[in-house]
């Protein structure tokens, strides 16, 4: 908001008692926002992110770690080609699992790639390749739409939900207790 | 008592590791007694420390409450009163005594941290602690010494502590931070070179813009240059100083770091004397208990070595001297008859060298009989006549370390407290050690461990292949090599190389990897041969780079099951480079060469040429887990849930082994295994039992039953099972 050079602060302060009135119901308004928000504390906060170019994924704040920004990741033999890699994250060996592949989705023209959201659910912890990030919402969990029926590509159980139709928040539970056991088994 | 119950709980907790310091300290001292002390002074000196560690020990459990511990420690210390003020004698029955309180100490005080009732005759020890004070007349004056000021006795035990105790996790961490912080260090580095290299671009345009200066200018021009020339001097000046400041703080971070490093690697180091110490008094007890005389020599045991890789010594060693006490030492009669000492002499030498520690073990007894080795091996099928043939003593010899050699041997003779050898290469394979063993008939028997200094750091070969970076152990590397290309022959339609007269077979890393490789093989190879027991494989990479100290970290969940690499490494920068785990990729290339076989025997035969395991087990979990291992490896596997169920499957179909749990509804494991071994038809199936660490008596019943093999369930992923099954199929 743009404020004209030529005034002070004291300008804006009300300067009749029907001004003083209006500031005064603002004030009471601006109080009860504060209520709501606290009694709307179920909402869950989640970072959206962008998978390929018009793909929108959500996972809520509590799971992830932090979000870097990619670094080289070291392939291991013998690992599925969903797992990218791993990297060295304060010292302890992290996986990197390639989010697109491993939820089947065509690979995009143009690979961003560009960061790594980790996740940290029952004690095991996987870096997420992400192409862009997109910013925070909140979800709240009572709801959020069923996921689509099962001729999307994705396994419904990867899904928690959608939230406003098009971001689908991504089940980490189910995916990381999928991972170890698709692995486990090989 | 009003205290805080979880201060309460600490306490204990801290009085137990006491309980245990001050019990070891007894033992040294009482063995040392029995021993005999020649020099007065010094065993006066003994018999005050043992009263003071007594008292010690009776003030703490009193204040504590625990009262079965404080009465034991209260009357050695009595005891010990008695003997200072010499109206008692020590003589070998009063020194067991004390031996069998000192334990009996520990084991009440596991029972009162459990809650549970004593599990021995509380009265009838004190009773004979009572006899033993009475042995002479009694002396009342020692109950002056229990009216010890606690604030005396605080200060006492200070000044005997004078360290904190830290937990490992706490150490890991710091450890893992401190890597970090050299990772960046490094990076410092780098940036500081390019600084460097900064100075000296200025300087070189310094040199052009000199030669710009001395151009022909009109005026405005000539102001203009100037106040440039007055800015370039101040940029090279502060690049200059930069340059110098940065210098010396990174040559002195550079310094700190490294010793940082090296404080925090002494820290996890603690004596070995640590883990020997508790050893004169085992050596003492199984002796005792074979009735043979031995004496235990321990050497150079003031070698410090990492608390990880102590305590994963404990039974390896504990095992070696089991075996040399007896196997390997004799009788005396026998002793005498061969004109050898009565007593036999147990050497336990410990040596540092190059960041290794080398711990050998000699008795001077039997020696062993490496023919009966061969008949043993070859009555259990481990090894053919034929193959027989071909093996030198020492390899006969190796085999007494493979799992299911020394099972029944072992455990008919002694009280079977493990199950062979197999377990010692197990244990010390696992700490990245070697083991190994020498003989010689009549004079006795040497066992040679090598293990590294700490488990974090060791030395690794790195090579690139396929255009990545890995590091092979040097552990597992019998040589490096360069060839030329018309080195190579090839034997049974496979490629080879010639090592010392013996056909080597040969292979790619990235083909044993499934690696993508474009590159064709060149004239000259840089070739690695590495071992596994005596298999051996030359493996071809692009470029041998050379070796490394290196740190391996293990992959975490869900990673943790990726055979051919152990873990990754970071090498100087901040990339994870991949360790292999060279016997894993022995492993591949075995199996391989096994499924081409049968891939080409399934085209012109019948398809089921695998064998066929049965695997019963009444826990889900435990079945889906042997059944993914076993079939990871091409086994075809049926799953049975008792013994009873099994039973049934083995009248209808025909297998190659049987895997079973031992407890089972309706049918357990031991009534199978019976069942199995006493029936004419299925007799000759190997059976192999798992358990979750059984007791001594079930390994003896299922030795008795007619198992095979013997596994524990937490030993199934480090392919134990895996081993076992290889060799009983």
């Amino acid at each position: 908001m743009k404020t004209p050079t030529n005034k002070y602060a004291f300008d804006f302060m009300p300067q009749n008692p029907n001004e003083q009135h209006v500031l005064d119901e603002r004030r009471k308004q601006l109080a009860k926002g504060q209520i709501k928000k606290i009694e709307m504390k179920n909402l869950v906060e989640y970072v959206r992110f962008q998978l390929g170019e018009h793909e929108y994924y959500g996972i809520p704040y509590p799971l992830t770690k932090e979000v870097i920004s990619k670094t080289t990741i070291t392939s291991i033999p013998g690992a599925p080609d969903f797992i990218a890699g791993v990297i060295n994250r304060r010292g302890i060996i992290l996986t990197i699992l390639d989010l697109k592949k491993f939820l089947q989705l065509p690979p995009s023209d143009k690979e961003l790639n560009a960061y790594i959201i980790t996740v940290d659910c029952n004690n095991i912890a996987v870096g997420l390749i992400v192409d862009k990030i997109i910013g925070s919402d909140a979800y709240d969990p009572t709801l959020l739409d069923a996921p689509l029926s099962p001729t999307g590509a994705i396994k419904p159980d990867y899904i928690e939900g959608i939230h406003h139709g098009k971001t689908a928040i991504l089940n980490i539970n189910t995916i990381l207790s999928e991972l170890v056991l698709q692995i486990g088994r090989k | 008592m009003g205290l805080d119950p979880e201060l309460l709980k600490q306490l204990i907790h801290t009085f137990k590791a006491e309980l245990e310091e001050q019990g070891q300290f007894i033992t040294t001292g009482l063995l040392q007694l029995e021993k005999g002390i020649q020099d007065n002074e010094e065993r006066e000196k003994t018999i005050t420390s043992i009263f003071r560690a007594a008292h010690n020990i009776k003030g703490s459990s009193r204040s504590l409450g625990i009262n079965s511990v404080g009465e034991i420690s209260h009357h050695i210390e009595s005891l010990f009163s008695s003997i200072q003020k010499k109206t008692i004698e020590i003589n070998p029955s009063l020194i067991d005594l004390c031996l069998e309180a000192v334990d009996k100490m520990q084991s009440a005080m596991n029972s009162f941290v459990d809650q549970a009732p004593l599990d021995f005759d509380f009265n009838e020890l004190i009773d004979k602690l009572n006899k033993g004070q009475l042995g002479k007349k009694l002396e009342p004056s020692s109950s002056e010494n229990k009216q010890d000021s606690p604030t005396e006795q605080a200060r006492e035990l200070k000044n005997q502590h004078n360290s904190i105790r830290v937990s490992i996790n706490n150490m890991d961490h710091i450890s893992a931070l401190m890597e970090e912080m050299q990772v960046n260090k490094i990076a410092i580095d780098y940036h500081y070179s390019e600084l460097e290299k900064l100075t000296t671009k200025i300087k070189q345009f310094q040199k052009i813009w000199d030669q710009i200066l001395s151009f022909p200018k009109n005026s405005n021009e000539q102001a203009l240059y100037h106040t440039g020339e007055d800015y370039f001097i101040e940029i090279s000046n502060d690049a200059n100083h930069l340059y110098k400041n940065m210098r010396s703080r990174i040559n002195e971070l550079s310094r700190l770091s490294n010793s940082l490093q090296n404080e925090i690697r002494l820290l996890r180091l603690v004596p070995i004397a640590n883990l020997l110490c508790t050893m004169p008094r085992y050596v003492r007890d199984l002796s005792h208990t074979l009735n043979k005389k031995v004496e235990l020599i321990i050497q150079g045991d003031e070698v410090k070595i990492d608390k990880m890789v102590l305590e994963k010594l404990k039974d390896p060693l504990i095992h070696i001297l089991r075996n040399c006490i007896d196997h390997g030492i004799e009788t005396e009669e026998l002793r005498r008859s061969k004109g050898k000492p009565e007593i036999g002499k147990l050497l336990l030498r410990v040596k540092e060298e190059n960041n290794r520690i080398h711990i050998t073990i000699s008795d001077d007894g039997a020696g062993i009989d490496i023919k009966k080795i061969a008949e043993i091996a070859v009555s259990k099928n481990m090894i053919s006549p034929s193959e027989l043939k071909i093996m030198s003593d020492k390899q006969i010899l190796d085999l007494i370390f493979k799992p299911g050699f020394s099972s029944k041997e072992i455990i008919t003779h002694i009280s079977g407290r493990g199950i062979g050898l197999d377990i010692v290469k197990t244990n010390i394979t696992n700490l990245n050690g070697q083991v190994t063993i020498e003989t010689q008939q009549g004079k006795g028997t040497t066992f040679d461990l090598d293990v590294p200094l700490t488990l974090s750091s060791e030395y690794g070969l790195l090579v690139t292949d396929a255009n990545q970076l890995f590091v092979i152990s040097i552990n597992a590397i019998e040589r490096v090599l360069i060839l030329s290309a018309n080195e190579i022959f090839n034997v049974e339609g496979h490629q080879a190389i010639m090592l010392n007269d013996h056909p080597i077979p040969l292979y790619s890393l990235a083909n044993i990897l499934h690696l993508e490789k474009a590159t064709p093989l060149s004239d000259r190879l840089s070739i690695v041969i590495i071992k596994k027991g005596w298999h051996l494989i030359a493996v071809v990479v692009d470029e041998i780079i050379g070796e490394r100290e290196i740190v391996i970290k293990p992959l975490q969940d869900p990673l943790t099951h990726i055979a051919c690499v152990a873990g990754g490494t970071l090498l100087g920068g901040n990339q994870v480079i991949p360790v292999l785990n060279a016997h894993e990729l022995i492993n591949i290339t075995l199996h391989t060469t096994i499924t081409h076989r049968m891939a080409a025997q399934e085209k012109i035969s019948k398809p089921e040429q695998r064998p066929h395991i049965l695997v019963v087990d009444d826990s889900i979990t435990t079945r889906s887990l042997e059944k993914n291992i076993l079939e990871s490896k091409h086994y075809q596997v049926t799953v049975a849930v008792n013994g009873k169920e099994a039973w049934d499957l083995l009248q209808k179909q025909s297998f190659s082994l049987m895997i079973t749990d031992v407890n089972m509804p309706i049918m357990d494991g031991f009534t199978l295994t019976e069942q199995v071994k006493t029936s004419e038809k299925l007799h000759d199936l190997p059976v192999i039992i798992v358990t979750s660490l059984g007791s001594d008596a079930e390994k003896k019943r299922g030795i008795e039953v007619g198992a095979d093999a013997y596994v524990v369930k937490s030993e199934f992923e480090s392919g134990t099972l895996l081993e076992i099954v290889e060799q009983l199929v």
